[in-house]
């Protein structure tokens, strides 16, 4: 049997080694500014979540539109974490803070994934108008709970109130390119391998032909449950990443309107395609911050965008292609063989 | 093996299967006709779990799988395929007939996620041995073609390959060969009734095209308005009365 | 007893609201199977319509109720037209998942651009509509001359299509430039929140009723117009040939073509009717809580859906009685949650606007096809 080594994938570390060498090079130099730093930070957190948006609604084929809850609940959560249990600061050493980080963002995936475990469980065995309905929903109770959330700080002296409907604010700056890069690798590591396992296949099935995927023996309800829940960690996540960039969070950032921003950049990208979101969500943020002088006409372009998407170009910008080192082939040998 | 006692259902207040009783031993092969809208497909149905019978249990292997849900029906070891093709269409048809093997594989979510050598060395067999029965039914060819693309009979054989890879020990036939011209059915009944003694496969079978039936079923159940009107060897069912008088209206030449 | 009794009336009077915008998602939900998320943006419009009426016409007050009333209707219900046509009718035969998203798309596009329109973008809007009309043209001429972007030969240019597409971009383009002036005038100022003149409309008289409990008279208003609303669409729906053609295409589409009836405009008009009444509620909601904002659609909107999924989605009725049985929850739970409980004076009143969200998550572990809706019976 010929060894078929996936080379796709060996230049595709080899471009992500490049890459991170050069950014990192060019930051030092002052060449990239922080400014433009935080915009690709802020391209590679939401990818994230494009991506785990893209399994629930483009590979599972359930129409969540509460994406934006999960995200803003992970960013509370880590939030609370750094900022009130571990009382993190600016003038906290990154050494120091770094750990108390990773188990906040942990910590957010956790709370993430429960959430959706909770609000999946009873919303998944109907069908996906009540889904979309009850995600909804879900934004504007999340915006309703953390509206309520707040806690009386003790800033030596002085009474600070923090959470509740004027936000969380001194969120430490702690997500930098290094640990977001990573987290972003990792995220389209493990969504991929998914896919293309026995688990994706019975996900891919249900979207298909939900009947037949039932009785072939799948579990669809556990499976419905998993892609949500496991959508919604990854959410969480990049809350928690987001949360400790933008160094503040407001309840309404949960809502209706957000989750539809990481739509579009499903459904522009292909439903259906990694690699489609991640191009989507590059392209999106950095053209927004492009348009920032427009301002909200911005917004309005969206609604548009959506729109258009749908009438003129369903499958969006890849279909169901990927990039070649995105689609695993070892297993596939003996195929190669034939 | 299979024993359906006084099944009855009701769709609102029509009676879509009535009283129907069906005891099948291991390695048979059953055959179940009726004219259109007898009630044969509610029969599958119910079966499988699709819908909850009104009245009446179904005992599989001495168990009772009545009220269960179609997924764990499947995996106690009864499978069907549909009158009107249900495959994954936009997939591949290998990986058509890998979903089906879903649940007889042990990877769990840290192993695929990991990519374990127990992980890629089940995928591969997986792969394997789907290929190698794809190739039993002719479909060597399109294995990387989307189902959904495949003419109608070959996407036919794709649904019977897909429903074999969940090793069942009951296979439910609902009209494999709709569509196709006597000879094709022939062959393909054929070829099943190899498989069925390859894989010591018990088959209950819907069948339109009499004469395909005929040749193949060693007892026929015969349905008229969700009423079991006669059973018997194909040769009885020949010269029923009643069964002739169910299908002179739609013309079929006994 | 007389808190219960004003919270009571208060709580009709927010369900009428609730009741009308549900119509419109159960009526178009019945007929095509398609949430139309913009329901709530068509009931903002409704308020941001009558408020331009109401500031432009200086009219008596009794005639003006009427006026601020029906043409906001009107116009919303050419809107719901213009949405059906461009955005939905296209995607009839797509899965059914493709509308819904345009319906967000439409939804968040409407409040987005009623967000941003005010006196100093208004410019920019029209600019953009002419350079719009102005694409479309290059596009064509590019077509026509170069064959670019490619097309296969047997489809030409629709020159009418073209024609009316670019010819309505010009218009819309022409009104927003002359449009600055006028929404300086009438004092819309976008993104912030504008009051709704009620004082034009009505001097608030209070009626007695029970102790301390008083009745107003746009409270009166409000109910009676509701009520009108939906008798008149009851009749509509059970007495009329439309509305039989209605009630037919919920349950055999084919059949119902086959019978020589355009279900197209069926759909049409089921969207006409709904929108309308969302825009009736829109003016209504607007008289009460007298504050108008690109995005009060939202909610309501939401709620209101949750209303039609507690009455049974695809129900008349049960639109009718879940808006009211939630404006009544609603309100009970925003006027009896504590606003101070415990040591720490926490507030519950901000968890009581969740309480729609609860009963939604109930009817759905419950009784997911609602009071008045059929389980539902999928086909092998």
């Amino acid at each position: 049997m010929k060894k078929l080594t996936n080379k796709a994938v060996l230049f595709a570390i080899l471009g992500l080694v490049v890459v991170y060498g050069i950014v990192t090079i060019l930051h030092q130099n002052h060449i990239l500014n922080d400014y433009i730093m935080r915009i690709i930070i802020l391209m590679m957190i939401n990818a994230i979540l494009a991506v785990s948006l893209n399994l629930i609604n483009g590979f599972t084929g359930l129409f969540s539109v509460g994406h934006a809850g999960f995200m803003i609940t992970g960013g509370y959560v880590a939030g609370f974490i750094t900022t009130l249990v571990f009382k993190v600061t600016a003038e906290t050493p990154y050494y120091q803070a770094l750990p108390m980080f990773v188990i906040a963002i942990l910590a957010a995936g956790a709370v993430s994934a429960l959430v959706g475990f909770l609000i999946g469980l009873p919303v998944l065995r109907l069908s996906d108008d009540y889904l979309a309905i009850v995600t909804i929903g879900f934004g504007e109770i999340i915006r309703v709970i953390f509206n309520f959330i707040s806690f009386k700080v003790d800033k030596g002296g002085w009474v600070q109130d923090v959470g509740g409907p004027r936000g969380l604010s001194g969120i430490p700056l702690l997500s930098n390119f290094t640990l977001v890069m990573i987290v972003f690798v990792l995220t389209i590591i493990i969504i991929r391998n998914f896919i293309y396992s026995r688990h994706g296949r019975a996900c891919i099935a249900i979207r298909e032909n939900e009947v037949a995927a039932h009785l072939m023996g799948i579990n669809i309800t556990k499976y419905k449950v998993m892609a949500f829940v496991l959508g919604s960690t990854f959410a969480g996540v990049a809350g928690a990443l987001l949360a400790h960039i933008i160094q503040m969070l407001h309840p309404t950032m949960g809502g209706f309107m957000k989750s539809v921003e990481y739509l579009i950049m499903v459904y522009l990208g292909g439903m259906g395609s990694i690699s489609g979101s991640v191009i989507a969500a590059f392209g999106l943020t950095a053209v927004s911050e492009f348009l920032r002088p427009i301002g909200e006409l911005r917004m309005v372009l969206y609604g548009v965008l959506l729109i258009i998407l749908m009438l003129k170009m369903p499958a969006g910008l890849m279909g169901r292609k990927e990039f070649p080192f995105l689609v695993p082939l070892k297993e596939r040998q003996i195929h190669a063989k034939n | 093996m299979l024993k359906i006692d006084h099944l009855t259902h009701y769709f609102g207040g029509l009676k879509a299967v009535e009283d129907f009783s069906i005891d099948i031993q291991p390695r048979q092969m059953i055959g179940l006709i009726g004219p259109n809208g007898a009630g044969k497909t509610t029969i599958f149905n119910l079966i499988t779990g699709v819908y909850k019978p009104t009245q009446g249990h179904v005992y599989f292997d001495g168990e009772d799988l009545t009220g269960f849900k179609p997924w764990r029906i499947t995996q106690h070891g009864i499978v069907r395929t549909f009158q009107n093709i249900r495959l994954f269409s936009t997939m591949s048809v290998i990986e058509n007939i890998m979903v089906a093997h879903h649940f007889r594989m042990k990877a769990g979510l840290l192993a695929s996620i990991l990519r374990l050598p127990s992980f890629i060395k089940e995928e591969r067999e997986t792969r394997e041995m789907a290929a190698k029965l794809a190739d039993i039914f002719g479909l060597s060819d399109v294995l990387e073609t989307p189902a959904g693309s495949l003419p109608y009979g070959r996407q036919r054989r794709v649904e019977i390959v897909r429903a074999l890879v969940t090793e069942p020990k009951l296979l439910l036939l609902d009209e494999p060969a709709a569509g196709m011209n006597p000879k094709e059915a022939l062959e393909l009944l054929a070829l099943i009734k190899k498989i069925a003694e390859d894989f010591k496969l018990t088959i209950l079978l819907i069948e339109h095209q009499m004469p395909v039936v005929m040749g193949v079923a060693e007892r026929i159940h015969v349905l008229d308005f969700g009423r079991t009107i006669a059973v018997g060897t194909p040769k009885e069912i020949q010269n029923h009365p009643k069964v002739i008088e169910a299908y002179l209206g739609e013309g079929a030449k006994l | 007893m007389e808190v219960f009794l004003s919270q009571f009336i208060f709580g009709i009077q927010r369900g009428t609201i609730y009741a009308l915008i549900a119509l419109g998602y159960t009526m178009v939900y019945g007929v095509v199977r398609l949430i139309n998320f913009a329901y709530g943006e068509v009931f903002m419009l409704g308020a941001l319509f009558s408020f331009f009426i109401i500031q432009l016409m200086p009219l008596p007050p009794v005639l003006n109720v009427i006026v601020a009333l029906l043409v906001p209707m009107a116009l919303c219900a050419i809107l719901g037209l213009a949405m059906d046509t461009v955005a939905y009718k296209p995607l009839r035969a797509k899965p059914r998942l493709a509308a819904l998203i345009t319906a967000i798309g439409v939804s968040f596009f409407l409040s987005n651009l009623v967000s941003y329109i005010g006196p100093d973008s208004v410019r920019t809007v029209s600019v953009l509509l002419f350079a719009t009309a102005g694409l479309v043209i290059l596009m064509t001429l590019s077509q026509k001359l170069f064959n670019f972007p490619k097309v296969p030969k047997s489809t030409g240019i629709n020159w009418l299509k073209r024609s009316i597409m670019v010819g309505s971009l010009c218009l819309l383009g022409a009104v927003a430039w002359i449009a600055k002036p006028a929404l300086a005038l009438l004092r819309w100022k976008g993104s912030s929140f504008t009051a709704f003149p009620v004082d034009k409309l009505f001097e608030v008289v209070k009626y007695p009723i029970f102790g301390s409990v008083y009745i107003t008279n746009v409270q009166i208003v409000i109910i009676i117009v509701a009520v009108v609303l939906m008798v008149a669409l009851s009749f509509l729906v059970n007495r009329t040939m439309l509305g039989m053609a209605m009630r037919a295409s919920k349950n055999n589409k084919e059949a119902v073509s086959l019978m020589g009836i355009n279900v197209n405009s069926v759909i049409a008009f089921t969207f006409i009717i709904g929108t309308a009444l969302a825009g009736a509620a829109g003016v209504l909601s607007a008289i009460t809580y007298p504050r108008i904002t690109a995005f009060m659609g939202i909610q309501p909107g939401l709620k209101a859906f949750i209303a039609a999924v507690l009455g049974g989605i695809g129900s008349i009725e049960g639109a009718m009685v879940g808006g009211i049985i939630m404006g009544l929850a609603e309100q009970f739970a925003i006027g009896l949650a504590p606003s101070s409980f415990g040591a720490a004076h926490i507030d519950f009143t901000p968890l009581a606007e969740g309480i729609s969200f609860a009963i939604l998550i109930v009817v759905l572990l419950l009784r997911p096809q609602g009071i008045f809706g059929e389980p539902p019976q999928d086909k092998v």
